[in-house]
């Protein structure tokens, strides 16, 4: 009975262990493996770090290998950029498209300098563009009616605009036109931003995006009227120069801005100061009066709102002084204290004799003082 | 100044009542005109804590050391009828050695602060050295400041606010000086008046008799 239980228990383990033949040809009838022509398809030699049982050798040499992702099975050691995760299969769903080089990992893309637009291709603006420039609000002092600059860095130099609208006398606005364009020469300008330009002591810059070498400047009469003509031509040129040292038109724009800036608040110290002569500078002689006035003025335009607040010497003395007198307070009462309790502890306080008549016949008192009836 | 019985107005030198005729001498008809021995805290009524009593006379201690002239007795007791808390005041200020450190205190730099819970009365009595100082030294205000305290039976701490109060008072119109031997023997008094030789018979031992030869106010019980 028990040899007939053991015998039952272990056949189906045999069929398990070894399976019967004729069931793995039907397997292979059903689940065929693929094969590969020896003609066309050699073996792929497995390459350095593939691990034999990962396949490598069972790929053929069509398969298109990309060192990169499939190859390279060992764990990454660069950072993942933010591509990887955006970038999908299809090209319209790609995010990355919305993103910049620089978010992207990517290098950025340098172009070549450009040579400048040849004198007969240059278009003048016309009158559509110069009517939404003089509609634009007065506190737009970024104007782009053709939408060349991304939304982004719209955003920063108006900002930064507005920044310097707020601190500056002389209020810097920027038209961006295209490379190829330039201002009629029978334009009225003075209607820009709403009329901005003829209430405020301001300064016009029309900007062709590109070609800052072209870029021109407008001021307000009040400030024309005090200074030269070629100071504002050393100025803007000064600018263009700035920019030209990147190539990137949106970088450019962003330095001439900054550099606009700069120059306008140094103007401002110089109308402050009414200063009698000055004579015509460019981007590379400027006055020793503007150089040594250069650091303040860009601490006070840039840096004193920011950095230079928390830590002003002034505030620290401050601070300090404070301190002190707190402290002084604090030991000056607590000397008063002990000064108190050593008094009240070490002193005697003496009456003074004074000799009363007796009253009511009393020796020592006559009845003084008083009584309540507290309940 | 009011008549300790009848609370009536009195002239300054008033040698009776106009109004009821109180005077010492009916004092003393009443009440009797022997000497007692009275401790700077008694308290006859038994409303003091212990913690009371002793907080109490720390406070004492302090303040007879910082005023060597001065004491300050507390009287706690139900008083009978007719008598009122003024008058218990003026008598034992005229009729009582007070039990302090410093034997030579005479009475006429006394402040005796007389309570009596059931009547609901307080008076504070003071001699004519701490009279002379003016008005201020009353004790209304004192009384005043005490009141919700009293009235809450609160008794140790409406003692230990007078003695605070009487002391501030009291340094505005004194001379501070440096505690030494000499500041000490400032307020020793004239051998021939006050309760020196009083009190000096009183220390020699607790049953002796009080004599005051040179106290043209003693008479032998």
């Amino acid at each position: 009975m028990k040899l007939l239980q053991l015998a039952t228990i272990l056949f189906p383990l045999g069929t398990l262990t070894h399976p019967h033949a004729g069931l793995c040809q039907d397997i292979e009838a059903i689940l065929p493996l693929p094969e590969w022509a020896p003609s066309q398809d050699g073996i792929a030699p497995a390459r350095n770090g593939t691990p034999f049982l990962l396949g490598g050798s069972l790929l053929p040499q069509s398969f298109p290998h990309d060192d990169n992702e499939s190859g390279n099975l060992s764990p990454m050691t660069s950072q993942p950029t933010i591509a990887t995760e955006f970038q999908s299969a299809r090209p319209d769903g790609d995010l990355s498209l919305f993103l910049p080089d620089a978010l992207l990992g990517k290098a950025i893309h340098i172009a070549p300098p450009s040579s400048p637009t040849a004198a007969h291709l240059i278009r003048k603006l016309d009158d559509d563009f110069l009517t939404s420039c003089r509609g634009s609000p007065g506190d737009a002092h970024l104007i782009d009616p053709d939408s060349h600059v991304s939304e982004t860095q719209k955003e920063d130099l108006l900002r930064f605009l507005q920044f310097h609208a707020r601190d500056a006398r002389i209020k810097a606005f920027v038209i961006v036109t295209d490379r190829d364009q330039t201002v009629p020469n029978n334009a009225d300008l003075s209607n820009v931003a709403s009329g901005a330009l003829r209430s405020h002591d301001s300064c016009l810059a029309i900007y062709p995006l590109g070609e800052p070498w072209r870029a021109r400047l407008f001021v307000s009469g009040s400030v024309h009227r005090i200074i030269p003509p070629e100071y504002l031509n050393g100025v803007v040129k000064d600018c263009a120069k700035d920019a030209e040292l990147v190539s990137d038109p949106m970088e450019q724009l962003h330095r001439f801005t900054v550099r606009l800036s700069i120059r306008l608040f140094w103007l401002e110290k110089l109308i402050s100061t009414n200063t009698p002569a000055l004579t015509s500078v460019n981007g590379q002689e400027v006055p020793s009066e503007i150089v040594s006035k250069r650091q303040p003025a860009l601490d006070e335009a840039l840096l004193n709102h920011v950095i230079l607040t928390p830590s002003s010497p002034h505030q620290w003395w401050s601070v300090t002084l404070g301190v002190a007198l707190s402290l002084a307070g604090g030991g000056a009462t607590y000397a008063a204290l002990r000064y108190r309790r050593r008094r009240l502890i070490s002193f005697v306080w003496i009456m003074p004799e004074t000799e009363i008549p007796p009253r009511l016949g009393g020796a020592f008192s006559g009845g003084g003082g008083a009584w309540i009836q507290y309940r | 100044m009011k008549c300790p019985h009848c609370d009536a107005s009195l002239s300054e030198s008033a040698q009776h009542c106009p109004a009821c005729g109180f005077s010492s001498r009916v004092s003393d008809a009443r009440h009797g005109d022997h000497w007692v021995r009275l401790d700077r805290l008694t308290d006859a009524a038994h409303c003091l804590r212990l913690t009371d009593q002793r907080r109490i006379e720390a406070r004492l201690d302090d303040f007879e050391r910082r005023f060597p002239q001065v004491f300050f007795a507390v009287y706690f007791g139900v008083l009978p009828q007719g008598l009122s808390v003024p008058e218990v005041g003026f008598w034992l200020l005229n009729h009582a050695a007070f039990g302090t450190h410093e034997i030579a205190k005479r009475n006429e730099f006394g402040i005796v602060l007389v309570v009596d819970p059931a009547a609901g009365q307080a008076g504070l009595c003071v001699g004519y050295a701490i009279e002379a100082l003016g008005s201020r030294m009353a004790g209304d205000d004192v009384l005043r400041s005490m009141r919700p305290l009293l009235a809450q039976s609160d008794y140790g701490r409406a003692v230990t606010l007078a003695i605070r109060h009487l002391d501030r008072k009291l340094r505005s119109f004194a001379q501070g000086k440096p505690r030494s031997p000499e500041a000490a023997a400032m307020h020793t008094v004239s051998p021939d008046f006050g309760l020196r030789p009083l009190r000096a018979s009183m220390m020699e031992g607790p049953d002796a008799p009080i004599r005051a030869k040179n106290s043209p106010h003693y008479s032998i019980p």
